[in-house]
């Protein structure tokens, strides 16, 4: 108990801080009317449902679980019929007299078939259109696995890339750009602990196993005051709880790596686990293969996902879970290794049945290396680390049935050691080069309200204030006019040497028209303190992160949303319109021909100018029945514009790409056999291409067009996949699945990269060759569970 | 177990079709016509022999022959003590030349002022200027290593690098005649990694096995150049190197010294040799 003190003392002057709204944390045990309040749980595994809805009918209204599956709701006394539903499970109705504050806990059981076509509870839906939040986008990891996958990897930031108003930044890569933002302007987190660089293998595949993942939320705009820190998206990741009933696993057997997850209870209904590995094995054939060249190569990735949970009493439960990732490339003569860790560590207390805390401690860091290992002629070693150690807390209070406040504060400290290359061996002749490492304080403190006026209108207002303090031990360079660095100045360790503030208002309003029809409209500011430095589309792993200071003002983004939402509960079909403008100030970008890695002076290849983009973007969906998916359109245009870039000129960002289809469908044929198919159509990437050239000695040398005034051809693909389950045997556990799947099934060449070339013949005499990465690719994985 | 075999060897298979299927093909793309621009390229150097400037024009990317010269240009070179009138030889070439037996002097700012018969891109005039770098630098010896994964062998140089910041241009002959006769096999390094140390065998260029054979003679050239011509040099191996998503940075032209919109670069170079005889024993092991 006296751990609980503590840790009770700690939130309690977290709270302090934002003292103004302390008094919403005061509990007042004389609230007019009673609450209605509990979790809904998975009835098989225990798993806490994120986002399931609660719904009375008599007040057409309701509210839905949080991301701990809590609920809570001010009812006046009386009568109530109260119906628990979420997508893919059976509803539940429940006839309730409430007189006192009342504590239900529901279990709902998962649909096992979706031969049958359900008959979907309108309430679902309709909760969805009386939020006012807009622009957000939910994928349960069951509907990503439907989902056809490269090498039949499912993969999370794949399924992301197939909603409206997100592109891949390159054919197959982890990296995206959310209504024209930066990849890095993407907060992605994996339970609350932000993941730096989602990327395996090159961004082929992303760092989410799906064995370990309960699902996904995107929001695209309108992002909840709760977050900060990144101007485009918030994807919030949620780790699998474990089963608290019942010893289980999953796993998999797929082409290019294998799965294992297992989960149970510690203490049945009190404590649970889950473990989950993979493993690449592409270098288990290179070491078959005959090839010398190839054989001595490593080429590998894994991956570790932890959690364990323990409810303590009805009013604490905590959480700790954790990510460990890493990639292996290398032979004798040449290495590079990167990875993510992550860990957090959560406690959600019930002050009372309206007032719900959550406390985390949260650590990530990504890192890599590279270089020639010792023994070897020029052996040298080059690593760089980037860390954040972050303590959060969010409250929530739910103060009637037509108010839910929620205030928190949260505070990171950034560590970035951006690169330090030196030579190995007493012999060496190469010098050490080290990027100055800096430290960072980002904090936040936010309030927002959810409120209700009538039976129409409902509104969301918040408010996040933050700030980034640049502490020393550090240096900071002055620059002249022209970005040559003229002098510097270090600070000493522990010096707060500079500070920006933002203030980042949150609003959005909804107004329904009828019980399937809404318009609503959604205003935010969100201020961006940490950049990524990285020119090239595809990304690698040798990211450098680096803080806002003297020199690099925050990003800040202004967006305006505008949507319209039109559902067909008998069908259970979705479908939403959303109109949006975005302007990003202080963008960054880069000068021509940039040095960015290993260079000290990085902040004078920087320059800065507006970044805007605006587009419209529209969703079908249909998220369960025999049939279900959807189709998205989005058109959209990003532009940049930045003084020393381009002549000073306006030009489109590489990821401007107006026209952008996806179609997701899966169908079951029947109670063994379902399809699954998605096709992708956008317009081509914007490019430079050279349209004049030059020789020096027998070298030619393009002479460019204004930047980005080209296309790549159009880009278009259909993947497939066929999923066959294996029998069911009365009394046997294990439940195997095989799933043959087909990436770019017509075999579409999409340029990956088109490139001006010399004759090898003749230097004078010029070609355009376009390189593109994936023909056909067929896989095939076997998938279980027991 | 039998499925499992048979997913094996697809897997197997998949594999290879990653590896493999990533292709390079032709493609037909529409380009724009571009402006025709004056390009300098052309070098003195601290060797004692007829320094030469080659003045050509700028084309469309797809023109697809040998640039146009430049000719009947006048053409001097100023020492900043002397102004030196240089031919065309021959006429007609384009090339315009120093008397025989010219040796640039370390320290010197040499410009190069450009007077055209006919207007480039609006302009009859251009001027560059270069200075030749003074970099106390000296060179050893240099050795040959054979590298069997790579099957080439690499050029490994002893030299001693003073404490100055400095850059350098390497390049290699071979019984007199140019290998590194393309930007990409050339190579420019900054001192930055060595910077006042002996470079003690460091690999800096790399020969293909069948250009190295017993009996020839390997001349490597160790060039001191300014700090300008090393980043056009690295700019116009980027540029015309090719590019891909992974590491590539947006294209960007390539920044010449030539002023009044002028292309190309006009150079100075400061340089040292050291040759070895390439011995049957090399080939050992």
């Amino acid at each position: 108990m006296r751990i609980k003190n503590i840790m009770m003392s700690i939130l309690l002057n977290a709270l302090w801080i934002s003292s103004p709204l302390f008094a919403f944390g005061d509990v007042n045990p004389e609230h007019r009317g009673t609450t209605l309040s509990g979790f809904v749980r998975d009835a098989t595994d225990g798993e806490m449902l994120i986002g399931a809805t609660i719904y009375i009918e008599s007040l057409f209204g309701g509210t839905v679980t949080n991301t701990y599956g809590f609920y809570s709701l001010g009812l006046e006394k009386g009568k109530y019929n109260i119906t628990y539903s979420y997508v893919g499970y059976e509803t539940i109705r429940v006839p309730l007299t409430i007189q006192i504050d009342t504590v239900i806990n529901i279990t709902l059981k998962r649909v096992e078939t979706t031969l049958n076509e359900v008959v979907v509870s309108g309430e679902v839906a309709a909760e969805r259109l009386a939020k006012a939040q807009m622009s957000v986008n939910k994928l349960d990891i069951k509907n990503i696995r439907q989902i056809p996958a490269l090498m039949g990897e499912v993969d999370l930031i794949k399924a992301l890339q197939l909603l409206p108003g997100v592109q891949a930044t390159a054919e197959g890569g982890s990296g995206f750009s959310v209504r024209g933002g930066s990849p890095d302007q993407n907060l992605i987190l994996l339970d609350e602990a932000l993941v730096y660089n989602p990327s395996h293998l090159m961004g082929f595949f992303s760092v989410f196993n799906n064995d370990a993942i309960k699902g996904v939320e995107l929001y695209k705009g309108d992002i909840p005051a709760a977050y900060g820190g990144r101007l485009s998206s918030v994807v919030d990741v949620r780790m699998d709880d474990g089963n608290s009933k019942q010893f289980a696993g999953q796993g998999g057997i797929g082409t290019i790596s294998s799965r294992l997850m297992v989960e149970g209870p510690l203490q049945k209904d009190r404590s649970s686990f889950m473990l989950a590995g993979r493993r690449t094995y592409a270098d288990v054939f290179l070491a078959l293969s005959s090839n010398e060249k190839l054989k001595g190569n490593s080429l590998y990735f894994y991956d570790f996902n932890g959690k364990a949970n323990y409810i303590i009493d009805d009013k604490n439960r905590v959480f700790l879970s954790g990510y460990f990732g890493k990639d292996v490339f290398g032979n004798d003569n040449f290495g590079i290794g990167w990875g993510n860790q992550t860990f957090t560590g959560r406690w959600n207390h019930l002050f009372n049945n309206r007032l719900f805390s959550n406390f985390s401690l949260i650590y990530s860091r990504f890192n890599y290396n590279l270089g020639v290992p010792s023994g070897q002629p020029n052996a040298f070693s080059w690593v760089a680390v980037m860390k954040d150690v972050s303590a959060k807390s969010d409250v929530t209070w739910f103060a009637d049935a037509d108010n839910t406040v929620r205030f928190g504060v949260s505070a990171t400290w950034h560590k970035f050691h951006p690169g330090k290359a030196s030579g190995l061996g007493e012999e060496t002749i190469f010098n050490t080069i080290e990027m100055p490492q800096n430290q960072s304080l980002e904090t936040g403190i936010y309030i927002s309200n959810d409120q209700k006026i009538g039976s129409r209108f409902v509104l969301k207002y918040g408010l996040r204030l933050s700030m980034l303090n640049n502490v020393g031990k550090g240096t900071s360079f002055h620059f002249d006019d022209d970005y040559n660095k003229v002098d510097s100045t270090i600070y000493a360790k522990g010096k707060f040497f500079n500070t920006y503030t933002g203030f980042e208002p949150r609003m959005s309003v909804s107004y329904n028209l009828s019980e399937t029809n809404s318009f609503k409209a959604a205003y935010t500011r969100n201020v961006q303190y940490v950049h990524l430095a990285q020119n090239s589309t595809a990304g690698t792993p040798l990211d450098i992160w680096f803080s806002s200071s003297p020199n690099v003002k925050p990003q800040i983004g202004d967006q305006f949303s505008l949507g319209y939402f039109h559902n067909l509960p008998k069908r259970s079909i979705e479908t939403s319109i959303e109109g949006f403008y975005k302007l990003n100030h202080n963008a960054i970008d880069f000068k021509d021909h940039a040095e960015l890695l290993l260079n000290e002076y990085i902040e004078g290849e920087l320059r800065f100018g507006e970044a805007w983009s605006y587009g419209l973007e529209v969703l079908v969906k249909r998220s369960q029945g025999r049939m279900n998916g959807w189709v998205s359109y989005t058109w959209s245009r990003t532009f940049r514009k930045i003084p020393e870039i381009n002549d000073g000129k306006k030009y489109p960002a590489t990821y401007d790409r107006p026209h952008d289809v996806s179609i997701v469908l899966n169908y079951a044929l029947s109670k063994r056999w379902s399809l699954g198919a998605n096709w992708v159509y956008a317009t081509g990437s914007a490019v430079t291409f050279p349209t004049g050239r030059f020789k020096i000695g027998n070298t030619i040398v393009p002479v460019y067009s204004d930047r980005n005034s080209y296309r790549l051809p159009d880009y278009h693909r259909l993947d497939v996949s066929v999923t066959l389950n294996g029998k069911e045997k009365p009394g046997r556990r294990w439940k195997g699945e095989w799933n043959f799947s087909a990436y770019n099934v017509y075999n579409k060449k999409n340029p990956w990269v088109i490139n001006f070339v010399s004759d090898e013949n003749d230097p004078d005499i010029t070609h355009a060759e376009m390189t593109y990465l994936f023909g056909i690719v067929p896989s095939i994985t076997y998938n279980f569970k027991f | 177990m039998k499925p499992m075999i048979k997913s094996r060897n697809i897997l197997i298979l998949s594999l290879i079709t990653l590896v493999a299927s990533s292709c390079t093909e032709r493609i037909d793309i529409k380009l724009n016509d571009s402006d025709k621009r004056l390009v300098v390229d052309g070098a003195i150097t601290t060797d004692t022999m007829v320094q030469r400037i080659r003045l050509t024009e700028s084309a469309n990317y797809f023109s697809n022959e040998a640039p146009p010269a430049v000719t009947e240009a006048t053409v001097y070179l100023d020492n900043g003590s002397e102004k030196l009138l240089l031919a065309e030889n021959p006429a007609g070439s384009g090339v315009y030349q120093t008397p025989e037996a010219y040796v640039g002097q370390k320290g010197t700012t040499y410009t190069l002022e450009i007077g055209l018969k006919d207007k480039i891109g609006g302009k009859d005039q251009f001027v560059a200027n270069s200075v030749m770098p003074e970099t106390a630098f000296s060179i050893d010896s240099i050795s040959l290593e054979y590298q069997a994964v790579w099957d080439f062998w690499f050029v490994k140089l002893y030299a001693y690098d003073p404490p100055t910041k400095d850059f350098y241009r390497i390049d290699a002959l071979r019984n007199g005649v140019m290998l590194t006769d393309t930007a990409s096999r050339v190579q420019v390094t900054e001192d930055r990694f060595f910077n006042g140390n002996n470079t003690n065998g460091l690999s800096v260029l790399f020969l293909y096995a069948d250009e190295v054979h017993p009996g020839d003679t390997i001349t490597l050239i160790l060039s001191a150049i300014t700090e300008e011509y090393f980043n056009f040099f690295i700019q116009l191996q980027t540029e015309s190197g090719g590019s891909n998503p992974l590491f590539s940075g947006p294209p960007a032209n390539v920044v010449s010294n030539v002023k009044e919109g002028g292309l190309g670069f006009f150079n100075t170079l400061s340089s040292k040799r050291s040759q070895l005889v390439v011995r049957p024993e090399f080939f050992k092991n």
